[in-house]
């Protein structure tokens, strides 16, 4: 083997510089060309906010920044128009924490349950499960709100109104469910073994371990969870558009009906607001609203969640 | 900066690892290390070491681990580049052009194009045996069939691993064994006909009769290639290699031929780093 | 066996909440499944005497009996053709930039926060952007261009997002190998890294079409036609040269907007007809999200 005598011309792959130009030419562009779709997100943002304010701020030139955010009246199709965004916030702060009380309890509950209690072959069969019902589109969520629990709502509280937050805010509850129950999931699951194994060696149980260990260690990890949820229910349309009811009302009564800020604006897509008319104009007013209440919830939800991951 | 004005051209002869070129180094220099110093961020990891790469002859690095001599290694190929904040000063010269290699100024992939690496543990592709081989070629732009299946074999043979895999060429590469792993990956960095074989700890993650293997192969291969092989097994490099190099704390302490370092090592601290007294 | 000595009653109490706790979770996800499960079979219930052939075949009418899916499910197919051609490249793009070029500068921070941002922004923003910026700005109109646009934004951080997650779980020795082997960075990621992380890009970009055929809100906002009695021009024509892009300029609507309309009708004949176009919408959605699950599945199986 050994005389085996070897007579190779090494380089004999070595490219040809003709080749390796042609290679820096196609990196290079490659290069600038996925350097363009990275910054096109931030164009999208841009784009957002641009739109958002170019018509948001003639409208509030014309309402005025106060009465928007003060007058109790949300009547921009009538023939006195009123522009308060209150009652449209009422509608969506109440729809919204409907949906936080089913959410929060049950999604902290199973989480813990998943994180602390499962065997691993029940967590990977309610993962997916919990992935797939994420994937229900919202319209037919709206459907069920609309048509099945508002119905068995009206048997349990005579004279509820076909329309009303009650249900659309449940409804809405079971939908975030699953987003909330994976986020602080991922929250408990965060918080290292070492911290559980110190408990049990105390003698805790399961139970006491969860809620005097892991849930103070995933605390921040588990409100980024609850304020994620809340920014997903706050921007949620077409459950709130179908079954809420189209009147912008000032009540915190989930037993009416009453418009939601994303409802407002179906609403008026859905008629024929003329281009530039103040009408048209009041919807990227709320849009702005909504954007930047979001935006908050996102923020704060994203910035503990990553300073939750640094403590780990 | 100043070292690279001053010792350019001046052969380094070092106080505190004087180390003469070995008399029976006959073979011609394929690279030579120039005052090299690295540093990961504001960490020094190697220090101002200085020492030739023979032609065709296995030159073994060794050393206690976190020595450098794996960071060393990968000098060679610019592998550090990929990572941020790390730099180099002084040079590596690559023969017989006298291109250097850490310049900046030199385009990593030169070297890379031209010296070929074997890592620690198997990384095969999630590809097939083929195509894993093929790689280096497809990167060099070679589509021709015909050369891809030939050079596929020849490097497989060369590797000592045709006759196991002849078979199932397109099966994936993880169905094969450690062993077989990296010796596909030694037939991987063969196949582009690299001029310099750079193997690190190639045999670390595998067991004896593997390591046996590829001892073997490295032995055979220095008939045609140039090799530096990192090994923390102080019995593979007696048995592999012509010259050694011995680490510790990112300083070269002593280089020489393998036997003289084995046998009457000039430095106090090799005699005990090779007698076992730490490391 | 030794028999067991009696535990401390504390202990024992503690156990019992242990088991006291355990059996309410499997209550609540009791409930919270037989909730869901309740409400898609009532669904299918009510709407799958209409699933019949004419259905999918027949215009919106306003005689219950009559009415059909057609321009919805011919304008939710060609939507999603402008969806997956714009977002599947500009979304894997992004991707492979931020993880495998961007270095750590401001400009990388910059895109990397947005797009954790732009993954909470609700989807009817976007519609407000689409009405804004490409029916009135840019004049696309109220089109099927429009909507493809509109959802494919809306649906480029999840795969950005998919992609970097599939690029950043594959092992660093890759890399290192693929260089070393003398590949520049762009054949290092569409030579290896690429074919490497499909399944997981795949999934999310799977995830992101079902979301984008299910949005219904962004659609509304752009000025989606609730009633239609006409398809787009057909992308296929008779003559030369035979492919026509006429239809992305066409009016149109979606299934999605067709179960809105269908639901807020007072009759319940249409509520029934919703139903219907529900089932279809999610039998569509769940099994490309069914889909996803199963290539990551079998993608993390045969990694081991």
């Amino acid at each position: 083997m050994k005389s085996k005598q070897d007579s190779d011309s090494h380089g004999r792959f070595a490219p040809s510089s003709a080749f390796l130009r042609r290679r820096a030419l196609r990196a290079r562009l490659m290069h600038t060309l996925l350097l363009l779709t990275g910054t096109l997100s931030v164009l999208v943002t841009a784009g957002i906010v641009y739109t958002l304010v170019r018509d948001a701020v003639p409208f509030f030139a014309e309402v005025g920044l106060l009465t928007f955010l003060t007058d109790t009246q949300w009547t921009p199709l009538f023939a006195q128009p009123r522009y308060g965004i209150l009652p449209l916030l009422a509608g969506t702060l109440t729809t919204s924490l409907i949906a936080l009380l089913v959410a929060i309890p049950a999604g902290t509950v199973l989480a813990i349950y998943l994180s602390e209690f499962a065997q691993r072959r029940l967590r990977e069969v309610v993962k997916p499960v919990l992935e797939l019902l994420a994937g229900v589109p919202t319209v037919v969520y709206g459907y069920f709100a609309l048509l099945v629990v508002t119905p068995l709502l009206q048997r349990l509280i005579p004279g509820l109104p076909g329309f009303n937050m009650l249900s659309a805010g449940l409804v809405m509850g079971i939908m975030i469910l699953p987003y909330v129950v994976s986020l602080a999931e991922d929250a408990m699951r965060a918080v290292p073994d070492a911290l559980r194994e110190g408990a049990y060696a105390l003698g805790f149980s399961r139970l006491q371990t969860a809620v005097r260990v892991v849930i103070p260690g995933a605390f921040s990890g588990l409100t980024a969870a609850y304020l994620l949820g809340m920014a997903r229910a706050v921007g949620e349309t077409m459950v709130v558009a179908i079954a809420a009811g189209q009147n912008p009302r000032l009540t915190f009564n989930p037993l009416e009906g009453a418009a939601t800020i994303t409802t407002y604006i179906v609403q008026v897509s859905l008629g024929d607001a003329p281009y530039g008319s103040l009408a048209y104009r009041s919807i990227f007013a709320a849009g702005l609203t909504l954007f930047v209440v979001t935006l908050l919830f996102n923020i704060l939800g994203f910035w503990l969640r990553r300073r939750f991951r640094e403590v780990y | 900066m100043k070292a690279d004005a001053a010792l350019a051209t001046t052969p380094a002869v070092r106080r505190d690892s004087p180390h003469a070129e070995p008399a029976a180094a006959t073979r011609p220099v394929k690279a030579r290390v120039e005052r090299l110093s690295f540093w990961y961020g504001s960490k020094q990891a190697l220090f101002d070491i200085t020492m030739p790469i023979h032609e065709r002859c296995v030159t073994a690095l060794i050393g206690p681990s976190g020595c450098g001599k794996s960071t060393f290694l990968r000098c060679f190929n610019r592998m550090h580049d990929l990572y941020p904040n790390n730099r180099y000063a002084g040079h590596i010269w690559l023969e017989p052009e006298g291109i250097d290699i850490i310049s900046p100024k030199t385009d990593p992939m030169v070297p890379r194009l031209r010296i070929g690496m074997v890592f620690q543990k198997p990384n095969p592709f999630p590809k097939s045996i083929y195509e894993n081989v093929a790689a280096g070629l497809r990167i060099r732009g070679v589509r021709n069939r015909a050369i891809l299946d030939e050079q596929v074999e020849k490097s497989l043979r060369r590797a000592a691993l045709w006759d196991e895999v002849k078979d199932r060429l397109h099966a994936s590469a993880f169905d094969l064994s450690g062993g077989q792993q990296q010796r596909l990956c030694i037939a991987r960095a063969l196949a582009p006909e690299p001029e310099v074989l750079l193997l690190d700890e190639p045999t670390s993650a595998l067991d004896p009769i593997a390591t046996a293997h590829i001892e073997e192969l490295v032995d055979e291969l220095r008939e045609s290639y140039t090799i530096v092989i990192v090994t923390h097994n102080m019995q593979q490099a007696a048995r592999v290699s012509q010259f050694t190099g011995f680490f510790h704390l990112g300083k070269l302490i002593e280089f020489g031929e393998t036997e003289q370092i084995f046998t009457t090592p000039r430095e106090s601290m090799t005699q005990d780093y090779i007698t076992g007294r730490f490391g | 066996m030794h028999p067991s000595p009696d535990p401390l009653p504390r202990i024992r109490a503690a156990r019992r909440r242990d088991l006291l706790f355990a059996t309410a979770a499997l209550v609540v996800l009791f409930i919270a499944s037989l909730v869901l499960f309740g409400l898609i079979l009532d669904l299918v219930v009510r709407g799958a005497p209409h699933l019949d052939a004419d259905f999918f075949t027949n215009y919106p009418s306003r005689r219950p009996s009559r009415a059909g899916i057609l321009p919805a499910w011919v304008g939710t197919t060609l939507v999603m053709l402008v969806v997956a051609v714009l977002a599947i490249p500009l979304g894997v793009g992004a991707g492979i930039y931020l993880e495998e070029y961007a270095r750590r500068n401001w400009l990388n921070d910059v895109i990397e926060i947005n797009i954790t941002n732009l993954a909470g922004v609700p989807s009817i923003i976007y519609g407000l952007l689409a009405l804004g910026l490409f029916v009135h700005g840019v004049g696309l109109g109220e089109s099927i261009l429009t909507a493809g646009l509109t959802l494919a934004l809306l649906i480029l951080p999840i795969i950005v997002v998919a992609t970097r997650e599939a690029l950043r779980a594959l092992p660093r020795e890759m890399r290192e190998g693929a260089f070393a082997l003398g590949a520049d960075r762009w054949q290092t990621v569409a030579l290896f890294l690429l074919p490497a992380a499909r399944p997981g890009i795949l999934t999310g970009i799977i995830v992101g079409l079902s979301r984008a055929i299910g949005e219904t809100a962004p659609v509304i906002t752009i000025g989606a036609l609730t009633f239609i009695a006409f398809l787009p021009p057909p992308p296929i024509t008779a003559e030369f040269p035979w492919i026509s892009f006429d239809w992305l300029w066409s009016p149109f609507t979606v299934l999605p907007i067709q179960m809105f309309n269908w639901t807020s009708r007072p009759q319940p004949a249409f509520h029934e007809l919703a139903a219907a176009a529900g089932v279809v919408l999610l039998v569509m959605t769940l099994a490309m999200n069914a889909l996803a699950i199963y290539v990551r599945y079998r993608a993390r199986r045969l990694l081991g």
